[in-house]
């Protein structure tokens, strides 16, 4: 009795003993589904974020290309020997992989003759950081020592050549300034977010190349790849090519650009050549210059501290970034304006005694000629670039209708043209003048910038643009580099929005004759000043200009001319400005001379 | 002939059904750590562990059949060499044995390590039934429950010793539910419980230190996600990711990436890679087979000839149940890892053959049941 009662209850606490159990399992599989079904998604989610990295590759940089389709920058292959870590994972921990990668780079490294250029640090970075990118160990290999590798070593598992895509520049420093150069890109990111992984990509830092940095770079491609806890790559789970960058042509004329910078030498200074009737920059050069190959792939620190010391600047893209006054080569707008907003009739003779006071009592001022010369209408003084007559001519008109022509050319702000940097100049003002000296114009103040000096300051590719309205008679075309866009060598150049509008300023036919016939005079005249510049068979119009600076008396000048050539339906419209000159006859003349030898030996021979 | 038969004969009272789930769980167990050793550089498919596992289960088919064919009452005769033996074993362990992730709790047997504390889980069974089933004994009295309570703790302590908290925390369990079916009264049960639970704070001072931080990394999961807490944290997420049906057999990517080290895949995590790649069905069905199989061992318990037989069938399925709950438990993250595998499924030679031991023990209670009488 005593046990069976035993067995009973033995058994219920079995059964008991049971329920509780299938009880832990129930509530297991009760939280299991929980976990899997309901909440499924937030962990696959976690997973996919875990395993997914994300590999950018960038599109080959777009080249640029002058109006006639000679290639300014390009991009070479250079032939570099790379690794692939992944390939040459040992099992085990990671040093037994650096070691077997480090015995690999000094057998490689003495087979092909060049030393190692990697330690054993950076190659532990990489693979910490960048073990699905392969890893540059000799960059830029010369053909000996492709082929010393090629026989000796040969492709393997884990290391190839590997071609990268590197800036060159043909022809060295062609428009070194204006061009710019790139440099290694920072870490993109996208609407997607961050990339885990990028291969470096060029990047515009200066000038052109970082003006259309967005066009010329492309679309970069990319890869998803799934990689295992040891971040190698298990899977590529979607891929999209990279697009290359687009082309970009100027307006630039190689050939002419070369011209100006062969005939600036060795001088400080810069050279401007413009299409009169469109605006197109045909020439844009500052001297001296630097080698744009050396910026490329990055710049050495000792080739940037030579460029960055030099007192002649050659860095600075003199035609926009710098302004000078333009002492007399502003005359013909003084003139201009005379006519139009200041109802001067240029026939009526100004006498010039070779002196002038601008105000009674006050110093006297000189006419470079100082023994006078006599009397003179607009266009003889535009010819002989008489200062007594310009004084005389804004003392008479005041200087609101020369300042508002000069405004309405353009002068005291910037052209607008697609460069990095440009300075907009000083077209001064009683406000700005107050600003800077706590003081308003005076007389005097006034008759200097009716010379062009004093406070009058312009860039040279301002006067080029100037000197066009006056080739042209009075359309006013803001300057451009820009010839137009294409996507690969089978489109057309094309614009994907129009060019800035061009300004008709609604300039007298006959008041604009007077001028363009002043400045014809200046150089074909008996009496012009820049006789020199002369050419044989061709007629055309310039105006010379000596502005000095630093301290007076220092015997220091800038030297300009503008010129637009022929005279008739003018093709060209040019400026020559040297920083450091003798005077304009001595320095720009003549070299404006030889570049409209040339230009037109070359438009008469083709 | 005759007499071959005669042997053989018992084997058709055998206990179909758990043998039949027995056998599901360890095919599935096979399938599983085939697909958690894909990622791996094995040299063959011989070599994969999950040919050693298959291994391991034929030679175990004849442990099974054979133990069962054994009367389970010839082992009361010989309880007190079993339990000297299974002392032996776990003192050997101690200065012979091999230390591996700093316990030293196997022996190296050339081809395999070998697990002591496997077999002397059941070497305690034996010894507590033999013991607790004696109908002499009055369990009520305070001194009889002294006993079992001295030879459970020695083992314990020896275990303990190696370290093993994980397979000694077993042992005071199957104790407890061997002492429950055995007629224990309820309140001195609960005085033992809560005994039990006071002990916990002298657990925690003898764990190690790594130990500690398992169960920091519990109570706060982010407290060091890439050491201690990332197994639990990559396997909770594979269990997670599993969602209804499943990535389909070897596409588990937390086992395949590796971000569940295949060190631990597949032994102590076998269950997040068949819950990551079969979903919940998978989960489900692993936990139906288990709840087959316990009530299997239930139903020979509650039909055993003796109490010595009932006793070791509830001893058997308290160890069975207490591994299969921590360890799906410690999977999912509901209980910090203690390093216990999944028996029948995780790979683990010594774990394999010591369970079918086990199991087979208890087909033998079952062959022998007491078909006279019905119980109410």
């Amino acid at each position: 009795m005593a046990k069976a009662t035993k067995t009973s209850r033995a058994i219920v606490r079995v059964r008991l003993l049971l329920g509780l159990m299938v009880a832990f399992q129930a509530g297991l599989a009760i939280f299991l589904w929980n976990l899997q079904v309901v909440r499924g998604h937030t962990f696959q989610e976690n997973i996919r974020q875990q395993s997914m990295r994300r590999i950018r590759h960038p599109g080959q940089r777009g080249k640029i290309i002058d109006r006639n389709g000679i290639v300014i920058a390009d991009n070479r292959p250079s032939m570099n020997l790379a690794l692939f870590l992944e390939e040459l994972r040992v099992p085990g921990p990671a040093s037994k992989t650096l070691d077997r990668i480090e015995a690999l780079l000094d057998d490689t490294a003495t087979k092909i003759g060049i030393p190692r250029t990697l330690d054993r640090e950076e190659l532990a970075r990489h693979y910490r950081t960048q073990r699905l990118l392969p890893l540059m160990a000799w960059t830029d290999l010369d053909e000996a020592a492709q082929a010393r590798w090629a026989e000796q070593v040969g492709p393997q598992a884990g290391m190839d050549l590997y071609t990268q895509a590197v800036r060159t520049y043909p022809y060295r420093d062609l428009m070194a300034q204006t061009m710019g150069y790139v440099g290694r890109g920072g870490r993109a990111e996208d609407e997607e977010g961050r990339y885990d992984f990028q291969l470096p990509e060029l990047e515009g830092k200066a000038g052109l190349e970082l003006v259309f940095d967005d066009e010329l770079r492309g679309e970069a491609g990319g890869e998803l790849v799934r990689i295992d806890v040891a971040m190698y790559r298990h899977d590529v789970e979607a891929q999209k090519p990279a697009i290359p960058g687009m082309d970009v042509q100027l307006t630039i004329d190689a050939r002419i650009q070369r011209l100006c910078e062969r005939i600036l030498g060795n001088e400080t200074g810069s050279m401007v050549v413009i299409d009169p009737q469109n605006g197109e920059v045909l020439a844009m050069a500052s001297s001296p210059r630097f080698d744009l190959n050396g910026m490329s792939p990055f710049i050495p620190t000792r080739t940037w501290n030579t460029l960055t010391q030099d007192p002649n600047k050659p860095l600075v893209n003199r035609p926009v970034r710098e302004h000078y006054p333009p002492g007399s080569i502003i005359k013909p707008f003084v003139c201009l304006a005379g006519i139009i907003n200041g109802n001067i009739d240029p026939n009526i003779q100004i006498m010039c005694h070779g002196v002038y006071y601008p105000a009674p009592g006050a110093s006297p001022m000189h006419c470079h000629n100082r023994l006078g010369h006599g009397p003179l209408n607009m266009q003889e003084a535009i010819e002989r670039s008489c200062n007594v007559y310009m004084w005389r001519m804004v003392e008479e008109i005041g200087y609101k209708p020369f300042y508002d022509l000069l405004r309405d050319v353009g002068l005291g702000s910037k052209t607008g043209i697609e460069v990095d940097y440009e300075t907009s100049g000083i077209l001064p003002t009683d406000e700005w003048k107050q600003q800077r000296y706590n003081d308003r114009l005076r007389r005097g103040d006034i008759a200097n910038l009716s010379i062009g000096q004093g406070f009058l300051n312009v860039t040279p590719l301002q006067m080029a643009e100037i000197t066009s309205v006056l080739a042209n008679g009075g359309t006013l075309h803001p300057p451009t580099l820009l010839k137009g866009f294409r996507k690969s060598e089978l489109d057309e150049f094309g614009l994907s929005e129009p060019r800035k509008s061009s300004k008709d300023l609604g300039w007298p036919r006959d008041a604009v004759k007077v001028i363009r016939e002043g400045m014809r005079d200046v150089v074909m005249g008996q009496f012009g000043t820049a006789r020199k510049a002369q050419v044989d068979g061709l007629v055309y119009a310039g105006k010379t200009g000596t502005a000095q600076f630093g301290r007076p008396g220092n015997r220091k000048y800038r030297s300009w001319m503008i010129a637009f050539a022929p005279y008739d339906n003018p093709e060209y419209a040019a400026v020559v400005l040297i920083d450091d000159g003798e005077g304009s006859g001595v320095d720009a003349a003549p070299r404006m001379k030889l570049l409209m030898q040339a230009l037109f030996r070359r438009a008469r021979r083709g | 002939m005759v007499n071959l038969k005669r042997t053989f004969k018992p084997l058709l009272r055998l206990d179909w059904l758990a043998f039949a789930s027995t056998f599901c769980l360890l095919l599935t167990g096979v399938f599983f750590i085939f697909s958690a050793g894909i990622g791996d550089e094995a040299d063959s498919l011989v070599a994969s562990q999950g040919f050693k596992q298959l291994g391991f289960i034929i030679l175990g088919i004849p442990g099974y059949l054979v133990v069962s064919l054994i009367d389970y009452r010839k082992f009361r005769d010989i309880i007190p060499l079993i339990y000297a033996g299974c002392i032996l074993l776990l003192l050997g362990v101690l200065f012979f044995g091999i230390e591996i992730n700093g316990s030293k709790s196997w022996y190296d047997l050339g081809p395999i390590n070998f697990q002591p504390a496997e077999v002397t889980k059941i070497g305690l069974v034996i010894t507590l039934a033999g013991f607790l089933g004696d109908p002499l004994r009055n369990i009520r009295h305070p001194k009889v429950l002294l006993t079992p309570l001295v030879l459970t703790g020695g083992i314990f302590v020896l275990i303990l010793a190696q370290p093993d908290l994980g397979t000694a925390m077993i042992l005071p369990t199957i104790l407890l539910s061997l002492l429950f079916v055995a007629g224990l009264p309820w309140r001195v049960l609960v005085v033992l419980g809560l005994l039990g639970l006071m002990s916990l704070p002298l657990g925690w001072s003898v764990a190690r230190p790594y130990q500690k931080e398992r169960i920091l990394v519990f109570l706060e999961p982010d407290r060091d996600p890439l050491n201690a807490g990332w197994n639990m944290k990559q396997s909770r997420m594979a269990v997670g990711s599993g969602g209804l049906t499943g990535k389909g057999f070897g596409k588990g990517t937390q086992n395949m990436l590796g971000f569940l080290p295949s060190t631990v895949a597949p032994t102590d995590f076998i269950f997040s890679v068949i819950a990551e790649e079969k979903g919940y069905m998978g989960s489900l069905g692993i936990l139906g087979l288990y709840s087959l199989l316990f009530g299997c061992l239930a139903r020979t318990a509650i039909r055993a000839a003796d109490f010595f037989g009932r006793l070791i069938a509830v001893g058997i399925l308290t160890m069975l149940f207490v591994h299969v709950t921590i360890n799906v438990a410690m999977t999912v993250g509901l209980m910090p890892i203690v390093g216990l595998p999944l028996p029948l499924v995780s790979y683990g030679g010594s774990f394999v053959l010591s369970m079918m031991l086990a199991l087979g023990l208890v087909q033998s209670v079952h062959i022998r049941r007491d078909t006279g009488r019905s119980h109410p």
